[in-house]
C-alpha cells in the first residue's frame, strides 16, 4: 500500500456532462426552455406590477383617498358648439366646494340633455378631483319667432333634425345670417317642450346648397316658408317657398336642389344681363323649366 | 413546514436498469411516485464496460421514470456492485484523554479517524466506512460515550472500490445533468429492506443474487460485519444450461425460468420438457433431470463460494436470523432449500416491506432500489466521517452504521 492520502468516492469529480446522451440533451433543453419560459413569465408579471405602481398608479385612487372629502379641482368641458363652462356651472349648480364623490353624474347628464340645444351629453369623474363633461350640440339652420302663453316674444332656433330650441351663447351676427321659418305650427309635448318639425333636413339641404353655390343670393334670403311643405317629399304639391330681399318669392320643389339652384343661377345671370330688376318671383318647381314673373312684363329695362 | 425532495434511486444492473422516483416529505414520509426499467447495455458483472451504451440505457430509464412520476428528479442515489468492490477491517485504538477517564466526543472522533485513515492502493477509493463496534478496555459496547475507561477501541469494515469503475458510474449519472447524492453498495441497500431490525440484531446473512453478480452482507448485533461481491449470478446458470443442453442463451434463459429448480427434485426428474413447447421446428425434449443438475450445481457452487468467503461467520450461532435471499434469481424454485443444504442454516426469500404497495415492486429483484430510497429518506447526505444530523430510531440506527460515531 502506498502512503498517499485516503480517497473517498465523494472526492471524485462530478458534473462532467461531456459524456451525455441524446435523451439527456433533450431533457436538458426542455428544462432550459421551461425555466426560460417561467422566468419570462415572472419578469412579465413583475414588470406589469412595477408598471402599475409607477406609471398607472397615479390614476388609481387609494381607498383612503376615496373615503376623504375631495372637492372638484378641475372641470373639463368639451363641446362641438358654443356653450361654455360659465353656462355649465350655472346650469348644474357646481361650486369649488362640491364634493366630487357626492356628484350624481347621471342627474347632471339628464339635466344637460333636457336642454334643447344639447343632443347628447356624457359626464365622468376622473378621481381624485376632475369632472369631465362632454356635450354634442345642435347646429341651427333656421330661426323662428313665436309667442308664449302670455304673449311674450320668444326667439327660437331650428336644427337640421327639426329640433326647436332656445339658442344659448350664439353670436348675434351668426343668428342674423339665418333665415326665419314661416308657415309652420309649433306643437308642444306633454312636458311643454316643442316637438321637432318634420322635413327640416330637406330644408337644410336646400339652404346649404344655396349657401355653397350662390352665397350672394343666399345672403338675401329672409324667410323660408313651409306652408306647402309638411315634410313629406312624395306629395306632388309639396313646395318650399323663399322670400328674399331681391326677389319676393322663390319656389322650389323639395328634390333635386342642385339642378334647381343651377337653373336659378342661370336665370339670375340672364336677368342681370338683361338689366332688369323687377322680378317678382321665380318658380323652379317645374321639371325642365322655370316661371319668372316680372312686375312689368313689358316694362322698362334699366 | 415539511420539505419536499424528489429522489431518484438508480440501480445499473447487468440485465436491467431500474429507476424509482421517491417523494420524500420531511424525514419520515416516503412515497414511490414513479418507476421505470430498461434492458441494460454496456454492463457486465455489475461493471460498466461500454460507457455510451450504459449511459443510453440509464438515461432512457431515468427519463421514463421522471415521465411516470410527472416530476424532475432532484438528486440520485446510486447502487454500486461489481467484483472490483473489496472490503477490509481496520481497528483504531486510543487512550482516553480526560483526566477522569470518561470518554467524550473528541475521543470518539479521534479513534474513528484513526481507524478510517488507512491509505488505499492507487486507483482505489473508499465507498463506505461501516462501524463494527467499540470496545472500552477490551469490553464490547455499542455506545461508549460517557463511559469510564482507559483505552477506547473501534473497528470498521471499510468498503473500497476501483476508482475508474466508480468514476464511470458517476459519469453516467452526471451525463444526465444530475449529481449523485450518495452511493450505496447493493448488498447494504437490499439488506436495508430484506432483513428486519430483529433479524439484524440476532444475526443474518443477506444474499442478493443478481444477473451478473451476487452481493452479500452479514449482520450481527444490528451492525454490518462483512460485505462482499462474487462475480457469479443468475446468468451463470443460464450460461451453463446453454452449454450443457447445447441450446442458445435465449432458450436457456427461457428454460431456466420455466423449469429451473435449485435442487434435484426426485419427484419429476425422469420427465422431459419441450424446449419451445409448441412442437415447431427445432423443438426438442429435454430431460428435467439435466436441467435440475445443471442449475443445482451452479447454485451449490455459488453458495460454496460465499461459505468459503465468510468461513466461521456462517453458523447457526452467528446467524440465528438465518439467510435471506433476494435479487432476481431468488425466484428460482427451491433456492432456500439449496441454501439450507449448503449453509446448514435456515433460509427464506426476502419480502419487500409492507409500505411498498405496488405489486410489481414486491418482487425480490427490486430490494436494492427500494433500499436505496429508504436509505435516501434516512440519510440525505452522509459523509464518510459522520452525519450532519443525529438520527434516532430504526433509520437512525441504520444511518449510524455508516456514521461511525
Amino acid at each position: 500500500m502506498s502512503n498517499r492520502k485516503q480517497l473517498d468516492w465523494r472526492d471524485l469529480p462530478q458534473g462532467n456532462r461531456k459524456k451525455t446522451t441524446k435523451v439527456a440533451r433533450r431533457r436538458r433543453w426542455l428544462r432550459v426552455c421551461k425555466t426560460s419560459g417561467l422566468t419570462l413569465l415572472l419578469c412579465a408579471l413583475v414588470g406589469g406590477f412595477v408598471y402599475s405602481l409607477y406609471f398607472a398608479g397615479s390614476s388609481i385612487p387609494q381607498m383612503d383617498d376615496l373615503s376623504r372629502h375631495q372637492p372638484v379641482r378641475q372641470v373639463t368641458f368639451i363641446t362641438d358648439g358654443v356653450l361654455d363652462e360659465t353656462w355649465l356651472f350655472r346650469k348644474i349648480g357646481l361650486t369649488s366646494q362640491t364634493d366630487i364623490s357626492s356628484i350624481d353624474i347621471q342627474a347632471i347628464k339628464n339635466t344637460l340633455e333636457s336642454v334643447g340645444q344639447i343632443k347628447e351629453a356624457s359626464v365622468s369623474r376622473n378621481l381624485p378631483g376632475e369632472l369631465i363633461v362632454s356635450v354634442r350640440e345642435c347646429s341651427p339652420v333656421l330661426r323662428a319667432v313665436t309667442a308664449d302663453d302670455k304673449g311674450r316674444r320668444i326667439r327660437l332656433l331650428i336644427a337640421r333634425d327639426g329640433t326647436v330650441f332656445e339658442g344659448i351663447n350664439y353670436p348675434a351676427k351668426a343668428l342674423r345670417s339665418l333665415p326665419y321659418i314661416g308657415g309652420v305650427r309649433f306643437s308642444t309635448a306633454e312636458d311643454g317642450s316643442i316637438l321637432p318639425i318634420k322635413g327640416m333636413d330637406v330644408v337644410a339641404e336646400l339652404l346649404e346648397t344655396a349657401r355653397i353655390r350662390m352665397p350672394e343670393i343666399y345672403s338675401t334670403w329672409t324667410v323660408v316658408s313651409c306652408d306647402r311643405f309638411s315634410g313629406d317629399v312624395s306629395k306632388p304639391d309639396a313646395l318650399i317657398k323663399i322670400k328674399s330681399k331681391l326677389i319676393e318669392e322663390l319656389t322650389f320643389k323639395p328634390e333635386n336642389f342642385d339642378l334647381q339652384i343651377e337653373r336659378l343661377a342661370e336665370i339670375i345671370q340672364f336677368v342681370q344681363a338683361e338689366h332688369r330688376t323687377d322680378i317678382l318671383s321665380i318658380d323652379l318647381s317645374y321639371a325642365d323649366q322655370a316661371v319668372v314673373s316680372y312686375a312689368d312684363p313689358r316694362g322698362p329695362r334699366s | 413546514m415539511s420539505q419536499k425532495k424528489i429522489i431518484g434511486a438508480v440501480e445499473i444492473g447487468t440485465s436491467k436498469v431500474v429507476v424509482l422516483v421517491g417523494e420524500i416529505l420531511g424525514r419520515n414520509s416516503l412515497n414511490i411516485i414513479g418507476m421505470a426499467q430498461t434492458t441494460s447495455m454496456g454492463v457486465k458483472k455489475g461493471e460498466v464496460t461500454n460507457l455510451k451504451s450504459a449511459s443510453d440505457s440509464t438515461h432512457t430509464a431515468i427519463v421514463a421514470a421522471e415521465k411516470s412520476a410527472g416530476v424532475s428528479i432532484d438528486s440520485i442515489y446510486l447502487s454500486c456492485s461489481g467484483r472490483h468492490l473489496d472490503g477490509f477491517s481496520t481497528t483504531g485504538k486510543v487512550a482516553v484523554s480526560s483526566s477522569d477517564n470518561v470518554i467524550n466526543r473528541a475521543d470518539l472522533q479521534r479513534v474513528g479517524e484513526m481507524a478510517r485513515t488507512k491509505a488505499l492502493p492507487l486507483q482505489r477509493v473508499y465507498i463506505h466506512h461501516i462501524l463494527g463496534g467499540y470496545k472500552v478496555d477490551g469490553q464490547p459496547t455499542k455506545n461508549p460515550l460517557g463511559m469510564a475507561g482507559e483505552q477506547l477501541e473501534v473497528q470498521y469494515w471499510n468498503v473500497n472500490a476501483d476508482q475508474r469503475k466508480i468514476s464511470d458510474q458517476l459519469h453516467i449519472i452526471n451525463g444526465f445533468g444530475i449529481k449523485v447524492d450518495d452511493m450505496i453498495i447493493s448488498s447494504i441497500a437490499s439488506g436495508c429492506v430484506a432483513a428486519s431490525e430483529e433479524e439484524r440484531d440476532k444475526g443474518v446473512l443477506v444474499i442478493d443474487i443478481g444477473c451478473g453478480t451476487t452481493d452479500f452482507a452479514v449482520y450481527k448485533d444490528g451492525i454490518i460485519l462483512r460485505t462482499g461481491v462474487i462475480g457469479v449470478g443468475g446468468d451463470h446458470i443460464t450460461n451453463d444450461l446453454a452449454i450443457g443442453l447445447r441450446i442458445n442463451y435465449k432458450n436457456a434463459e427461457s428454460i431456466k425460468h420455466r423449469f429451473g429448480k435449485a435442487i434435484v427434485d426426485s419427484s419429476d426428474k425422469n420427465d422431459t420438457v419441450l424446449l419451445f413447447g409448441d412442437l415447431t421446428i427445432g423443438d426438442a425434449p429435454i430431460s428435467r433431470s439435466s436441467i435440475y443438475k445443471i442449475t443445482h450445481a451452479r447454485v451449490e457452487e455459488l453458495f460454496n463460494i460465499i461459505h468459503n468467503k465468510l468461513g466461521s461467520l456462517i453458523s447457526t450461532q452467528n446467524l440465528p436470523g438465518g439467510i435471506i435471499i433476494t435479487g432476481g434469481s431468488a425466484r428460482l424454485p427451491h433456492l432456500c432449500e439449496a441454501a439450507r443444504q449448503a449453509f446448514n442454516v435456515n433460509a427464506r426469500v426476502a419480502q419487500n416491506p409492507a409500505w411498498v404497495t405496488n405489486p410489481e415492486l414486491k418482487a425480490p429483484e427490486y430490494s436494492t432500489v427500494i433500499g436505496l430510497l429508504q436509505y435516501a429518506m434516512t440519510a440525505q447526505r452522509p459523509d464518510s466521517g459522520g452525519r450532519k444530523k443525529k438520527n434516532t430510531g430504526w433509520f437512525g440506527k441504520m444511518a449510524g452504521i455508516f456514521a461511525g460515531n
